[in-house]
């Protein structure tokens, strides 16, 4: 419906509106998978219910759980997953790689040291302590990524390699912080297969102005992703400043990843599924496809989170699995008809 | 008056070899200038150099008398374009968005899409020819069709002068020769080109300055008919080769040395050609060069029926 195809012809005013079209659609439809997330639980409420609740009517029990439980859980979500599609849109276009991805390219990685480190050797933390760890240790993954790609200018297939070599550097390290632990407590596990479990508002005020401010000037800068693609030398030759681009973009997309997995935990192939579901349906205009990424990646965690929540309740399976597990399909039904 | 673009005893190496050494170049507004030289002669880091996608070791270079490296490249992307050869896009790019990017050094990311955008954008794709594909994603077109949509992105940003890292490299002999008649017309509407160049002949037939290079030095640099001769040929590529004016346009023809072996005359049937040891890249399309000089002077600068058409063309958007 809102699909292109790389052969059709059509005039650019035609194309923008289709991809306005699909941003409305998916926007309507994260509405609505939020509503449907804060219904679904332990205690299942109807439709109305979690309207009367969000809007201050209804039972006093039908509210809190959609405001104390239910709605902060969904939200950050909702964040986590913008954050990821963000993040990944932007490492896929610096890198012109199509595996571009903050699990693939280790920022997530640094993350899960840090916080690793933290849970398992440091007794009587602060739990307030392990986002900030994870915050942190992710941003200095990138950081350590960004300087060793860094050789008068950064190439795109040093940053991926780079960052491949980081991942599987801090991926070692956090294996070996855990063999050498007698502990290895729940989570642990939570943070290494992401979670949501413990979510609450608190975290969700915290990530908002990092995730938002980021988010926000990515999709504005949007364009630039746009110079990238024409390769160095065209950016260059339409006066885009590429070295202090790449600079900036890595920059976000490492606040973003940082913000994520400060709160869920390294859920995984977010950042690399959305960027490409958006470019399948609408091109690969970023202008476009960057924003409709960032709704994607939100409605497939929200999504996921809700799947994690009932499959084996009252238990629940890590979110970064079922993202992948729900991810996955869709990307190859998308890559198998659509290319 | 100093010249449009000057290059001042630039030299440049990676890691220990050295691929440009003190080259000295002026190009004035108006010129059209192929740079020729062998594989490995510094032709492109040149090019490179003086599009500002490179920072020499040592020299200058200026552009209206400013070094190129002190201005805003915003500022110079206006004054000056450039076109690499095999550009990259997405191939879901329809050519009037990546015409549209052109626009980048005049309005940046947030400039709304003015009228005047709107009229160079027009002018960019007619000029170059392409406006009756503006709305093709590029990875439908042909390699020349492509070549010109990248060449219309480079006009839009309106530059007073346009280089180019062989232009007509991927492309056939057909499309080379439009290719080159489009940039001659260009240069005839006043932009000034500066173009390296594989196959001399083409060079010598649609340039209006030859510079050489060899190891990172210049080594010829005049007109056609000067530095195509015998010597200075042998000079720059070191090779044996013959030079002989074009029974048509008079321009210089660069062709093999006359075969020693009698088992390599041209009598002998094509098919067993192929056991020839391999020519020179440089030289490989000189044969097909004298037949289809007449087309290619015609497209150039005979107004026939398809410069006509073209002409036409140009004219729809300032109506």
């Amino acid at each position: 419906m809102v699909g292109l195809s790389a052969t059709e012809t059509v005039s650019a005013p035609r194309r923008n509106r289709r991809a306005v079209l699909a941003l409305a659609i998916a926007g309507v439809l994260l509405v609505v998978a939020i509503i449907a997330a804060t219904a679904f639980g332990a205690v299942t409420l109807s439709p109305g219910q979690v309207l009367n609740g969000l809007f201050n009517g209804g039972d006093l029990f039908a509210r809190q759980v959609v405001w104390d439980l239910r709605l902060p859980r969904v939200l950050v979500a909702a964040l986590v997953g913008a954050a990821l599609a963000i993040a990944g849109t932007i490492l896929q276009a610096v890198t012109r790689n199509p595996l571009g991805d903050p699990h693939i390219f280790g920022f997530s990685a640094g993350a899960g040291v840090a916080a690793i480190g933290l849970l398992l050797f440091v007794p009587g933390y602060p739990t307030g302590l392990v986002p900030l760890a994870a915050f942190l240790g992710s941003l200095a993954a990138a950081g350590i990524v960004f300087a060793l790609a860094w050789r008068g200018g950064i190439s795109p297939i040093r940053f991926a390699l780079a960052g491949v070599a980081v991942a599987a550097l801090f991926t070692a390290l956090s294996t070996t912080l855990i063999a050498s632990s007698d502990l290895f407590t729940q989570a642990v596990l939570a943070f290494l297969a992401g979670g949501l479990y413990l979510v609450n508002w608190q975290d969700f005020w915290t990530i908002l102005p990092y995730t938002a401010v980021a988010a926000a000037v990515a999709i504005v800068f949007a364009d630039w992703l746009n110079l990238l693609g024409l390769g160095d030398d065209v950016a260059r030759s339409v006066g885009l400043r590429v070295e202090l681009t790449r600079l900036v973009l890595v920059a976000l997309a490492a606040v973003l990843t940082a913000a994520a997995v400060s709160v869920a935990g390294l859920v995984g192939f977010v950042g690399l599924v959305a960027p490409h579901v958006a470019r399948l349906l609408i091109g690969s205009d970023e202008r476009f496809a960057m924003p409709l990424a960032a709704i994607l990646g939100a409605l497939l965690v929200v999504v996921a989170d809700v799947v994690a929540r009932l499959v084996i309740a009252p238990s629940e399976i890590p979110v970064g699995i079922l993202t992948a597990l729900v991810g996955a399909p869709v990307l190859l039904i998308l890559v198998r008809t659509r290319t | 008056m100093s010249p449009l673009l000057a290059a001042a005893g630039v030299r440049h190496a990676y890691r220990h070899k050295v691929v440009l050494d003190d080259v000295s170049l002026g190009v004035d507004s108006g010129e059209f200038v192929a740079i020729i030289g062998p594989n490995g002669s510094g032709k492109s880091t040149l090019l490179r150099c003086l599009g500002r996608l490179l920072r020499p070791d040592a020299g200058t270079i200026s552009l209206a008398g400013e070094p190129i490296f002190d201005v805003d490249p915003r500022t110079f992307a206006r004054r000056v374009a450039f076109v690499p050869q095999g550009p990259l896009a997405p191939p879901d790019l329809i050519v009037e968005e990546l015409v549209w990017r052109g626009r980048f050094p005049h309005r940046g990311l947030f400039g709304r899409r003015l009228g005047h955008d709107r009229a160079m954008v027009e002018r960019a794709m007619a000029l170059a020819d392409v406006a009756e594909l503006r709305g093709h994603a590029l990875g439908t077109l042909s390699g020349g069709e492509r070549q010109r949509a990248f060449i219309a992105l480079a006009l839009a940003q309106e530059p007073s002068l346009v280089l180019l890292d062989e232009p007509t490299t991927f492309l056939d002999i057909t499309h080379q020769l439009d290719l080159l008649a489009l940039l001659r017309r260009l240069n005839g509407e006043g932009l000034t080109v500066v173009t390296v160049m594989h196959d001399l002949g083409q060079a010598a037939l649609f340039a209006r300055r030859l510079v050489a290079l060899r190891d990172g030095r210049i080594v010829a640099d005049g007109e056609p008919k000067a530095v195509v001769t015998e010597a200075g040929i042998h000079a720059i590529f070191g090779a044996p080769l013959r030079v002989t004016p074009d029974p048509v346009t008079g321009l210089p023809l660069v062709l093999p040395a006359a075969p020693e072996s009698p088992a390599e005359t041209p009598a002998k049937p094509p098919r067993k050609r192929a056991s020839r040891p391999k020519p020179e890249p440089a030289l490989k399309r000189e044969h097909a060069a004298p037949a289809v000089r007449r087309r290619s002077k015609a497209a150039a600068d005979v107004p026939g029926p398809a410069p006509k058409r073209r002409a036409s063309r140009r004219k729809a958007p300032q109506a």
